[in-house]
């Protein structure tokens, strides 16, 4: 395998990891299981590059533009799924995210009517072990990889991650000791969103920018099952192998197969190991 | 028992609505139905073809109209759906369509020629792909393509990859995974190794792909001299940046289904060091010369239409078609006569193809030519190199 093949990996894999920690993050806080954050993504990269192409907005500002369109379809869709859709249980909160995505594809149709536009973050090329590598897929794998860590160490190392690891555990346990139950699965949503738009424009810069790149969602959703749907890093684990897997496939059967791969993933891990690879379910003993 | 004021009354009444009921019989339209994928993968080349064919019968309404009838165009949005395809064809069929037009991918034109041919409904086929079923010496009754039969379109780029590449012996042909698509790789493999190329490849990937990276990688590793894209629109955007990346510096021959002469500037600035051929049986903006080349020109200026692409000369040429098959169709023209009239066609590309179009009962795509371009990098331009494929509806 060279070089450029394994760059390309794992910048598949980032991106991946970034998604499927951010359905992680809600599934642990709510057990709601979502399935628009690939197309918040996609929205996001499509508001990025119109602000910094036609608008003439710099990078920076087009995406925190971008960012702040997709935390406020966050804070909808937190409102949709947690207050009035709670009373029908999780599966309801799931089917409203899948409704959610349908519309935010239907909304990008109207609007940019399904055009592919290149995106790219960052020119020229970067020697890495004696090839040379696109600077822009190494910017994109750094920022993924940076998202994700950061969401670790929120979750794992601040008091805020706690109460999130509270909430996971029991909402009502974590309200009557005094947390806001409801504050913590906004900024449970909110970073879920800021993810989901890093992963999507990712993609999008890796690819191109498409309504197509709302495909990365199901990836992304089987490698957080990949990894047990609780464990963030499970989630990280089962992106490496999925995004791994996809690509061998890809370069060394067939690419019509490749589509196939989460699937098959998806089944065998349902068989042989439905807990996941971490093989554990959250539990917090003392907050 | 009725006053005579109120039956004089009645009688002007009456009087006054019989002309008006004539010039509303008069002007009740010729409706064509229209398929397309305005919202769903393949929209970016289906769109642009119905654009065209828009522009044609705008300016035949402008003028009256055929007959004194103006043309109606009913669209219907199937995305890249067959069973949504046929059920939309027949619904239009009951609404009054005296022919249906465009049509999505590949894997679409089947359930709609297997239902209009019970309806006795014309279908015509538009650009970019059409199946060979309307080739002679049997074509499929009621159904006529004036885009490029995917055998065809095949059999065409396996000799301009000779041209491209005169001493290669590699090539390779990448598509989208579609009945049209793998038809056409499998003759471009076959017309490549007749041309002289030691080894032929076929490339399917999903239609939905996007990421190009590892085909790209997969592509790079087995280095072809000429590798023939046939991606139609947005996925050229994505793959030429990606083959370049991975180390690709073989030439790409770009089959126009669609693609645009803007997409392909964009994708070879991106790619540098790649030669870049594309070739096409119609032309794109600043390429031909002809009244029709200059009537286009002009619609599409007036209809704020930044460039002419190539399938928007097809979309013209199919409502020339269909006027001119209205414009002779037995009267009062129904589908039975509208298809009478479609199998004994003969018009002239007026420079936007090279060949006329020419339908006969026997044969329902006729003669067609395919010219040969490359992407200038210094001018930034795509320019013709003066190779034209000519091809019988008869194959090979």
């Amino acid at each position: 395998m060279n070089v450029s093949l394994l760059v390309s990996i794992l910048a598949s894999a980032s991106v991946y990891a970034a998604l499927a920690t951010a359905v992680v993050l809600v599934y642990r806080a709510n057990r709601v299981l979502v399935f628009h954050l690939a197309e918040l993504g996609v929205l996001a990269s499509y508001l990025m590059v119109t602000l910094s192409g036609e608008a003439g907005w710099s990078l920076p500002a087009s995406f925190l533009a971008a960012l702040a369109v997709a935390l406020a379809v966050s804070v909808l869709v937190h409102v949709l799924v947690d207050h009035w859709g709670r009373p029908f249980g999780h599966f309801v909160g799931t089917v409203l995210t899948i409704a959610v995505g349908g519309i935010l594809m239907g909304l990008i149709g109207m609007i940019w009517s399904g055009r592919t536009v290149r995106m790219i973050l960052a020119e020229g090329r970067t020697d890495v072990f004696g090839e040379p590598i696109s600077t822009n897929t190494l910017v994109v794998m750094g920022l993924c990889c940076l998202a994700t860590v950061a969401v670790h160490l929120v979750v794992n190392r601040s008091r805020l991650g706690i109460s999130m690891r509270a909430v996971a555990n029991s909402a009502s346990l974590a309200r009557h000791r005094g947390i806001q139950v409801s504050r913590v699965l906004l900024v449970v949503w909110l970073l879920s969103g800021a993810l989901g738009t890093i992963a999507g424009i990712g993609m999008a810069s890796l690819s191109a920018v498409a309504m197509e790149g709302a495909v990365i969602g199901v990836s992304a959703i089987v490698a957080a099952i990949l990894g047990g749907l609780t464990s963030l890093g499970g989630a990280i684990i089962g992106s490496i192998l999925l995004a791994f897997g996809e690509q061998m496939v890809i370069v060394y059967v067939d690419p019509r197969y490749s589509q196939v791969v989460p699937i098959l993933v998806l089944f065998t891990i349902l068989v042989i190991r439905p807990s996941g690879l971490s093989g554990r379910t959250e539990s917090v003993v003392r907050v | 028992m009725i006053s005579t004021r109120r039956f004089a009354a009645a009688a002007v009444l009456i009087g006054a609505a019989i002309p008006a009921m004539t010039c509303a019989r008069a002007a009740e339209p010729y409706r064509i139905g229209y398929l397309v994928d305005a919202s769903g993968p393949m929209q970016g080349i289906f769109k642009t073809g119905l654009d065209g064919f828009k522009l044609y019968m705008d300016q035949v309404n402008a003028a009256g109209g055929i007959h004194g009838r103006p043309v109606a165009i009913d669209v219907r949005d199937v995305q890249i759906d067959p069973g949504k395809s046929a059920s939309s064809a027949q619904e239009l069929a009951s609404n009054g369509a005296i022919a249906i037009a465009g049509l999505s991918l590949s894997s679409t034109h089947m359930p709609v020629y297997n239902a209009m041919a019970r309806l006795k409904v014309p279908v015509i086929t538009g650009f970019p792909v059409n199946l060979s079923v309307i080739l002679p010496p049997k074509p499929k009754a009621g159904v006529y393509g004036v885009g490029a039969v995917v055998e065809i379109l095949g059999s065409v780029a396996g000799k301009m990859a000779r041209q491209t590449s005169p001493e290669g012996k590699r090539f390779a042909c990448t598509v989208f995974e579609s009945p049209g698509g793998i038809i056409a790789c499998d003759h471009a493999v076959a017309a490549a190794k007749a041309a002289g190329f030691s080894s032929a490849e076929k490339i399917l990937f999903p239609v939905t792909q996007r990421d190009f990276r590892p085909i790209a990688e997969k592509i790079a590793q087995s280095n072809p001299d000429v590798l023939l894209t046939i991606f139609g629109r947005g996925r050229t955007l994505t793959f030429f940046p990606a083959i370049a990346e991975a180390g690709y510096r073989g030439k790409i021959l770009s089959a126009e289904t669609g693609t645009g002469d803007d997409e392909l500037r964009e994708a070879a600035k991106a790619a540098p060091g790649i030669d870049i051929y594309s070739y096409s049986r119609y032309v794109s903006g600043g390429q031909g010369e002809g009244p029709q080349v200059e009537a286009l020109e002009k619609a599409a200026h007036q209809a704020g239409i930044p460039e002419v692409l190539a399938f928007h000369s097809g979309g013209w040429i199919m409502g020339a078609v269909i006027a001119d098959a209205l414009t002779r169709c037995e009267q009062p023209c129904d589908p039975v006569r509208l298809d009478a009239a479609l199998a004994n066609t003969r018009i002239d590309g007026g420079g936007l193809t090279r060949e006329p179009i020419v339908f006969t009962p026997t044969d329902h795509f006729g003669p067609s030519s395919y010219e040969l371009y490359h992407y200038d990098r210094a001018r930034d331009q795509v320019v013709s190199t003066g190779h034209v494929e000519k091809a019988s509806s008869q194959l090979q």
